[in-house]
């Protein structure tokens, strides 16, 4: 049944938001003038005004809850709530599907050893991976930045920092909108002329990589001409630095030889690129590739450099090169087949027989990406899990990860943090 | 995991936080707090004799989904979606025990909720609100009787904020019309 018009004036749609105090500033001034002329919608606020003081004083008082009702609510949750373990689970998931007896054995032994494998339970990674954002949301500057020297990092690593920050805030789609735009704004302010990112020192081509991955993602997001153009600068920068061997190095000079760890990053970000729509016309990636291709020795391990001196090969090399290899060449067959070996490496090193005193997040972070791409869940998500039990679980950095690595000097905990919410929150890998 | 210090009083995130790592004092701590809210919410939804059932079905329901609730909302938003849930399923009991008595020619329901008592003479302003569709009254009780902002109405029904201006203007014509016709 359709209310039958007291007001044939248009104003009159605004006279409820009126009486409800719902009225902007501004409407609520013109509505109050236009009420002075217009005896329509002047009659509609004196009836709905009546209206609501009916309702108002028919409106039950507060009513106090009977005594013990905290306790009957705690009774009444699941038996096994706050008690939770793969055995407690699997018997609630028994219960409340009603199975049979033999059913429900099968179902408990099967899905017990399914919930062991995947330990820690979605919802333990979800919710350290929130408090993650949460804590790195708090810690943003008015102007859009993240402060490393604030959170035990360096300066030179403003950029980067500010990039993984707000890459980790990406993952929960939706939360942080204002504070992924107002990052996007900062990286804009924090580029120069020359499609540059930082001080022309050993931190550079990171600040330029993770700049650039973060700036690709938020295009993805929300593609702008101004993005785009910085982006356009970011990528010819990089490409301009490759050299003539395909790799890259720390610095542009003859005497800083191309290594692993500076190109594997170099390289994924022209493959973003690449899957955003920039060509590859210059064949900068493949050649990328190829170089890191090359750093494989008899072994099957990555090598740092090109250089034919013994190097000490380390599971972080072996896992950023296999992931590089793996994700990045478009799945080429070749590719694949020489990832392979390092990642054989990189199983034996991360086998639970071998003791990890404390969470490297860098190695970490490549690991659980390389695990991701070859479908070997049960080791990411050990892990993961491992990850989750290292999260700071009160005070004022309630939700963080404290840095224990090389890496934690220059990145402090914005750097652990951002790549435990970045490694929890593993991204679709249709997505950049 | 340490007990919360008690001359501490964590936020809702906070204890939502724990809660979900398995701290069942910050639940018990969140079930203390809010229960008193929702409780008046149903009372004012017309439920009166069922109102701490629903409550408990709430936070049962608040358990169940703990991982759903993202930390930078309110909690008590995340807790009035839920219960809004809660009371359309409490509709729907209630409309289907009304048609089994009917199949079976019973008598009428005994528990009369202050949503569906009797009319005596003069329509009042509860009965014109058990006859709006469920949709505008509950913008009504959390609007007027919770007296919730638009901006919360909008984020506890996942609706957009001018679908709230534009029930809450719908529902206050249909109560004065209901209100001028009896």
């Amino acid at each position: 049944m359709r209310p039958k018009q007291t007001s044939t004036c248009l104003q009159a749609i605004h006279a409820t938001a009126w009486v409800m105090g719902e009225l902007p500033p501004a409407a609520r001034q013109t509505f109050q003038q236009h009420l002075a002329h217009c005896p329509n919608c002047a009659a509609e606020v004196l009836a709905l005004q009546q209206t609501l003081a009916q309702l108002r004083a028919a409106r039950l008082p507060d009513a106090e809850p009977a005594a013990g009702l905290t306790d009957r609510i705690m009774a009444a949750l699941p038996p096994d709530a706050f008690h939770s373990t793969p055995f407690t689970r699997t018997l609630s998931f028994v219960r409340r599907h009603r199975l049979p007896l033999a059913a429900a054995a099968a179902a408990m032994l099967v899905f017990s050893l399914i919930l062991r494998l995947v330990s820690p339970q979605p919802n333990t990674t979800n919710m350290a991976a929130t408090a993650g954002c949460a804590w790195i949301a708090r810690q943003q500057e008015p102007d859009g930045a993240w402060d490393p020297v604030k959170n035990g990092g360096a300066e030179r690593y403003r950029t980067a920092l500010t990039a993984l920050a707000s890459l980790a805030l990406m993952r929960e789609p939706g939360l942080y909108s204002r504070q992924i735009d107002a990052a996007c704004t900062a990286m804009l302010r924090q580029q120069q002329p020359d499609g540059s990112y930082g001080t022309p020192d050993s931190s550079r081509m990171y600040n330029q990589a993770l700049a650039t991955w973060a700036l690709l993602t938020n295009y993805n997001r929300k593609p702008s001409p101004a993005l785009r153009d910085a982006l356009d600068k970011a990528l010819t920068f990089i490409r301009n630095r490759q050299q003539f061997s395909g790799g890259w190095g720390y610095l542009a000079s003859a005497d800083d030889p191309a290594n692993t760890a500076v190109t594997a990053w170099q390289v994924q970000v022209l493959a973003r690129a690449q899957q955003a729509g920039w060509s590859d016309d210059g064949g900068h990636l493949r050649k990328g590739l190829s170089w890191l291709r090359q750093r494989l020795n008899a072994a099957g391990q990555f090598d740092y450099t090109a250089s034919h001196e013994a190097q000490a090969e380390t599971p972080t090399l072996n896992a950023m090169g296999a992931y590089t290899l793996l994700t990045a060449g478009n799945s080429s067959p070749e590719l694949v087949q020489a990832a392979k070996s390092a990642i054989d490496h990189l199983r034996a090193a991360t086998s639970p027989n071998v003791p990890t005193p404390g969470i490297d997040f860098y190695q970490a972070f490549f690991t659980v990406a390389a695990w991701d791409a070859t479908g070997e869940r049960t080791n990411a998500a050990r892990l993961r899990s491992g990850l989750c039990g290292q999260r700071e679980r009160q005070g004022r950095e309630t939700g963080s990860w404290a840095p224990a690595d090389s890496w934690g000097k220059v990145g402090g905990r914005l750097y652990a943090t951002s790549l435990s919410v970045l490694m929890l929150k593993p991204q679709d890998r249709k997505k950049l | 995991m340490e007990p919360i210090p008690s001359n501490l009083v964590p936020d809702d995130q906070t204890l939502m936080l724990r809660a979900c790592q398995g701290d069942r004092a910050a639940f018990t701590l969140i079930v203390e707090r809010h229960q008193r809210l929702l409780l008046n919410f149903f009372r004012r939804c017309g439920v009166l004799t069922d109102a701490e059932d629903l409550v408990q079905q709430t936070f049962i329901r608040l358990y169940r989904y703990r991982d759903r609730y993202k930390p930078s909302a309110k909690l008590t938003t995340f807790l009035y979606l839920l219960a809004r849930q809660v009371w359309i399923d409490e509709i729907r009991r209630r409309q289907r025990a009304a048609r089994l008595r009917q199949g079976l020619e019973a008598e009428p329901e005994p528990e009369q909720t202050a949503a569906n008592q009797p009319n005596h003479g003069e329509m009042d302003i509860q009965s014109a609100m058990a006859k709006l569709p469920e949709g505008l009254r509950v913008v009504v009780v959390m609007g007027v009787y919770q007296s919730m902002a638009y901006a919360d109405i909008s984020a506890a029904l996942k609706i957009p904020i001018g679908t709230v201006k534009s029930r809450m203007f719908n529902a206050l014509r249909q109560l004065r019309q209901t209100m001028e016709e009896a």
